[in-house]
């Protein structure tokens, strides 16, 4: 299965999702988007897609906003 | 020496003020460009002040705060942020020159202001303000607490009264943030300006504006954002989209301190200032020659108090406390000549007491003991 690159509109929700998936102990790492995604703050969290799947349900829970999300 | 000008800036500081600066200084890279730890040191520090702030004023989401180098460019980038050519603002009698040369200045796209009378106590004539409402209001801009006065304006009433009429509501939190309670919610407002280095106890160059969900802000400045930074065009999205350039990422870390400090000490540090400024208003008024401005119900009251002495010049009167007793004030017109007409030492100017979380009964003591020692030689 492909990992995910979850993309959000500025580092403040970078950091707001990962404190999320931090506190629900969810395997993520904060890294840099190719420069190709015009999207984003230039950060993303890279997730299983597993993880991602239950990542994004709880971003939707607590709105933090999702800009894209790219498969690698 | 005795410090006595915590409205200008407070001081001291928490200590953890002072080595959360020097920390951020040595680990902290630039927040928001790239994703290196020291980066993310930096950004982390923005995003958990935000956080605090966010609590600490009970608002919903974080990202409507943005960080500015100080209230008055948090004053300016909201009221440029949201007028447009013909709107009109209301203001009180109180207001400090952040607000009123702002709105001399936009007067060049024909927005225009009126005042809301004040009794010379700082009271707020709140039909005053209704009436002075017209069909192009726009926005109610209103101090909580006057700097040179200390009186505490009725904020909630008047977020109910911009509410009511449609209005957005603006307030400077210049004199309260950290001290008295503010719920933005609460109190509708709409837009909060804020400092960091007073009551919230942190460095200068550091100060904010809180932007209500679903109101666009144009910025102040543009530029890099360290983000979308291939696109030519500002993004819109907050915080960044208002906070070009790089922040002050160790004065940040220190407000975090701060702010950390004045939730942790909740409603301490407002019962400390009660209760040294009853004794300083008791003080006072036992005085030959003083006058006394504002309410005498600390209630009703800041942290600091605004004196003369008949027939004396208020810069004489902090000369004589600074080198011959050793105590800081601040005199002259305090920025603000709306509030010194209402009170009429737009000449004379005032000698300004202002105390902070760490001001001492024993320093209230010898400052009376001071004025008592001018008074009588008059």
């Amino acid at each position: 299965m492909a990992d995910k690159i979850i993309i959000f509109p500025s580092v403040h929700f970078t950091l707001s999702g990962e404190n999320l998936l931090k506190a629900n102990e969810i395997e993520h790492l904060v890294i840099p988007v190719p420069p190709y995604i015009n999207e984003g703050c230039g950060l993303g969290i890279r997730l299983s897609e597993e993880n991602a799947s239950r990542a994004i349900i709880l971003f939707e829970q607590k709105e933090i906003k999702i800009e894209k999300i790219i498969a690698i | 020496m005795i410090y006595l000008d915590n409205a200008a800036t407070s001081w001291p500081k928490p200590e953890q003020v002072y080595l959360a600066v020097d920390r951020a200084l040595r680990e902290c890279g630039n927040a928001g460009r790239g994703v290196n730890s020291m980066s993310l040191s930096a950004s982390r520090v923005l995003f958990e002040t935000r956080a605090l702030l966010a609590k600490l004023f009970n608002i919903k989401n974080p990202e409507r705060i943005v960080f500015t180098q100080n209230v008055t460019e948090a004053t300016n980038l909201g009221l440029k942020g949201i007028l447009k050519q013909g709107d009109h603002v209301l203001i009180s009698s109180l207001e400090h020159n952040a607000v009123v040369r702002t709105l001399e200045a936009l007067k060049n796209i024909d927005v225009t202001y009126s005042i809301t009378n004040c009794t010379t106590e700082g009271i707020l004539d709140l039909t005053d303000l209704e009436n002075k409402i017209k069909p192009n209001t726009k926005l109610i801009c209103m101090t909580h607490a006057s700097n040179v006065l200390g009186t505490i304006l009725p904020i909630k009433e008047i977020g109910k009264i911009a509410k009511k009429n449609g209005l957005y509501f603006m307030v400077d939190g210049a004199q309260t943030a950290g001290v008295l309670p503010i719920d933005v919610f609460d109190m509708e407002i709409d837009l909060l300006g804020f400092t960091g280095h007073k009551g919230l106890l942190g460095p200068q160059g550091t100060g904010g504006l809180y932007i209500r969900e679903g109101i666009s802000i144009n910025p102040l400045i543009h530029g890099g954002t360290g983000s979308h930074s291939s696109l030519l065009k500002q993004p819109e999205i907050l915080p960044e989209g208002l906070e070009s350039g790089t922040r002050n990422i160790p004065a940040l870390a220190g407000l975090l301190e701060g702010v950390k400090y004045c939730l942790e000490k909740n409603n301490e540090i407002r019962n400390h200032e009660l209760f040294l400024i009853k004794k300083l208003i008791e003080g006072i008024k036992k005085i030959p020659n003083i006058i006394f401005y504002g309410t005498d119900n600390p209630n009703l009251r800041v942290g600091l108090i605004t004196i003369n002495f008949i027939n004396k010049d208020a810069s004489l009167v902090g000369t004589i406390l600074d080198r011959q007793f050793g105590i800081i004030t601040r005199t002259g017109i305090h920025c603000s000549p709306l509030a010194h007409e209402v009170i009429g030492t737009s000449n004379q100017g005032a000698l300004r007491i202002s105390i902070g979380p760490f001001t001492t009964e024993n320093e209230i003591n010898i400052l009376l003991n001071a004025l008592e020692v001018i008074g009588g030689e008059l």
